[in-house]
């Protein structure tokens, strides 16, 4: 017990370290001084890592405190909000990461694990927004209702557009999607009905049951910004989501989706039914990309077709790539790093895309397998001999 | 009723016939070996059994099912399995991770039942011990490795996985498509006698394998079938196929020595 206590102890304490810097990191003004602070974090994390403490951390964080520390994780986070009250641009920057998790583990979902490379993230995100904000809108439909209308529209224009391409092999998805993510922003830019060029603005306030989700919050007096509400909402569906693909991840069902991925020989003739797992992966995927494209409309309040473009799916992609393909932890971290990473390096404007350059250029070079590769299967099996340690190698 | 019968079976590409009317029959727990030059349809039949090339004419029939148009996954449930000529691993994981799709090829657990964890887990352990003992009869050594990537197994063991994979889900017609390439003769030899004494856990069990190295075929197989541009030509114990003269003819005008013809 006092071991355990231990572990505990360590992993809260480095929660409270990691969150500690977060926040300095956010606070810091100039560009040089944020810059020292990531160059300060990355050089302690590369000489912790090659001194083998990952390893030495995932031995002493197993399992038994992985639910301690997530539970303390989630309750520091939920203070987000109070403590950069004064500045609510960062509530909605972080938002609009929880929403890129969300995202990510769809589009990861679909491509990382089970191949089907998904080039339309952003034409169904804007599906489930656009159903989401005319239902809310034009139909008075409550909030629960249209948010769920979103999320079903999603995956099932994503299940329609899939059926007659589940037969064909290779790339032809891909194409597939790149056409529908076209398609898709000439109809909303091109449609009366669904507000053209313009958008839809004037979406209602999400309301759902007794909680008014564009109301302040007041908290022990204080009184916070309206994103605060859907930080905490945004916060419990990306934890629940989280803890749900690490679920599929680390079991039976995220292996026959890796089998369809890298073999559809071997999992046809393993008696896969590759047609019915690689539908149920895409819409299951499509799923938590349209419950986050609907919970935007509302806090922005305000959808165009430009917030549904093609670079916004490429940009969705690149969190699975920078992350790592079919790694849960990596879509968490690449969400992270490119959504704050983008608002914080505003202040230098142009030179933003040099260091993306660099930084892609950089990955590509030191780092093909992305920032943090899936670990070993292990199907909340105990450990049995000292595994060859997690996903570096590959 | 045979457990698997090949009837009257062409497959074409374009213009290439590369197989042509073979006819073929297999009763449960008979080991039948098919050779014949490269090039000579072996494998095709093998993909045409499986459903990975679908016939262009004539008739697949597994255990009573017609199956000449089924996906290979259907083919499968009826308790077809395989192994291919060059041997397909999933690079990417760990040899348990390889073995257990064998075991959850057939019955996946669905999205809803990862909720029970408990159930979920049990189901695993069972399989995970069996894919140990079975890994054991192949090779004690391996089985206690079966946490390591695959991509860094030696070539036999990788053999032996693939194999291990195939009769995971407990097939009724396992499929061996040059189980032993690439083996020294003494790897070739503890090969069969691996196979064949995991098979016997297995009763009933039908095996067709495919083989260059025809001493293993003497040894192994009841029936031989031999095969050439797409055609049978021979069809019948070892003795009599090495014997016939088409055989001879199609082993590049071989003067008997038939054991020297593979390549």
């Amino acid at each position: 017990m006092g071991k355990r206590l231990q572990r505990v102890s360590l992993a809260v304490g480095l929660e409270v370290v990691a969150y500690g810097w977060f926040l300095a990191f956010l606070r810091v003004e100039s560009a040089l001084g944020s810059l020292a602070l990531v160059a300060a974090a990355a050089a302690l994390a590369v000489a912790l890592a090659r001194a083998g403490a990952l390893a030495w951390l995932r031995r002493e964080l197993d399992s038994g405190v992985a639910r301690a520390a997530a539970i303390f994780g989630l309750a520091l986070a939920a203070t987000f909000p109070a403590l950069v009250r004064d500045n609510p641009y960062w509530i909605f920057t972080l938002n609009l990461t929880l929403l890129y998790v969300l995202v990510g583990l769809g589009l990861n979902l679909q491509t990382g694990t089970t191949g089907l490379v998904n080039l339309a993230g952003a034409a169904f995100y804007g599906t489930g927004a656009y159903t989401a904000a005319l239902l809310a809108r034009d139909a008075g439909v409550p909030g629960v209702a249209s948010l769920a209308a979103g999320t079903l529209a999603a995956a099932a224009v994503g299940a329609l557009l899939f059926a007659p391409v589940l037969k064909l092999r290779g790339h032809y998805l891909a194409l597939v999607t790149i056409a529908f993510g076209v398609i898709f922003h000439l109809v909303l830019n091109n449609t009366e009905a669904l507000g053209g060029p313009q958008g839809i603005y004037g979406i209602p306030d999400l309301v759902l049951g007794p909680w008014n989700l564009q109301r302040s919050p007041r908290l022990a007096g204080v009184e916070l910004h309206f994103y605060a509400n859907y930080f905490w909402l945004l916060l419990a569906l990306a934890a629940a989501a989280v803890w749900w693909a690490w679920r599929v991840y680390d079991s039976p069902v995220g292996l026959v989706l890796n089998a369809i991925r890298d073999d559809p020989w071997v999992a046809g003739t393993s008696g896969v039914n590759l047609p019915r797992w690689k539908l149920a992966a895409f819409t299951a995927g499509n799923v938590l990309i349209g419950v986050a494209g609907s919970i935007y409309a509302f806090m922005i309040g305000y959808i165009s077709p430009e917030n549904f473009t093609f670079e916004e799916s490429l940009f969705m992609l690149s969190i699975i790539i920078l992350g790592a393909m079919d790694s849960v932890p990596g879509v968490v971290t690449a969400s992270v790093l490119l959504v704050v990473l983008t608002e914080k390096l505003r202040a230098i404007q142009d030179y933003r895309f040099l260091l993306y350059g660099v930084l892609v250029v950089a990955m590509l070079i030191f780092r093909q397998q992305g920032l943090w590769p899936p670990p070993w299967r292990r199907y909340g099996l105990p450990a049995a001999a000292p595994s060859s340690g997690g996903g570096a190698a590959r | 009723m045979s457990l698997l019968h090949v009837d009257r079976v062409s497959v074409q590409f374009g213009g290439l016939v590369a197989l042509d009317r073979v006819e073929l029959a297999v009763e449960p727990g008979e080991v039948v070996g098919v050779i014949g030059p490269n090039g000579s349809g072996k494998t095709t039949l093998f993909n045409v059994v499986t459903g990975i090339y679908r016939a262009s004419s004539g008739r697949v029939v597994v255990a009573g099912h017609d199956v000449t148009r089924a996906h290979p996954d259907a083919i499968a449930r009826l308790g077809v399995a395989r192994t291919f000529q060059r041997i397909r691993l999933l690079e990417r994981l760990t040899a348990l991770d390889n073995l257990l799709v064998g075991y959850y090829g057939r019955s996946a657990v669905g999205w809803l039942e990862l909720l029970r964890a408990g159930r979920v887990r049990r189901q695993l352990q069972r399989f995970v011990e069996q894919a140990r003992e079975l890994v054991t009869l192949f090779s004690p050594e391996l089985a206690q490795q079966l946490d390591r990537p695959v991509a860094e197994l030696p070539h036999i063991d990788r053999r032996r996985l693939e194999i291990c994979r195939a009769m995971a889900g407990r097939p009724r017609l396992l499929l061996l498509d040059e189980p032993t390439a690439g083996m020294s003769p003494e790897e070739t030899r503890q090969m069969v006698h691996d196979i064949q004494k995991a098979a016997a856990s297995l009763p009933g069990l039908a095996i067709v394998i495919i083989e260059h190295d025809l001493s293993v075929i003497q040894g192994a197989a009841q029936r031989v079938v031999c095969l050439n541009y797409g055609r049978k030509i021979a069809e019948g114990s070892f003795e009599q196929v090495v014997r016939s003269e088409a055989v001879r003819v199609a082993y590049l005008g071989s003067d008997g020595d038939g054991v020297a013809a593979g390549s």
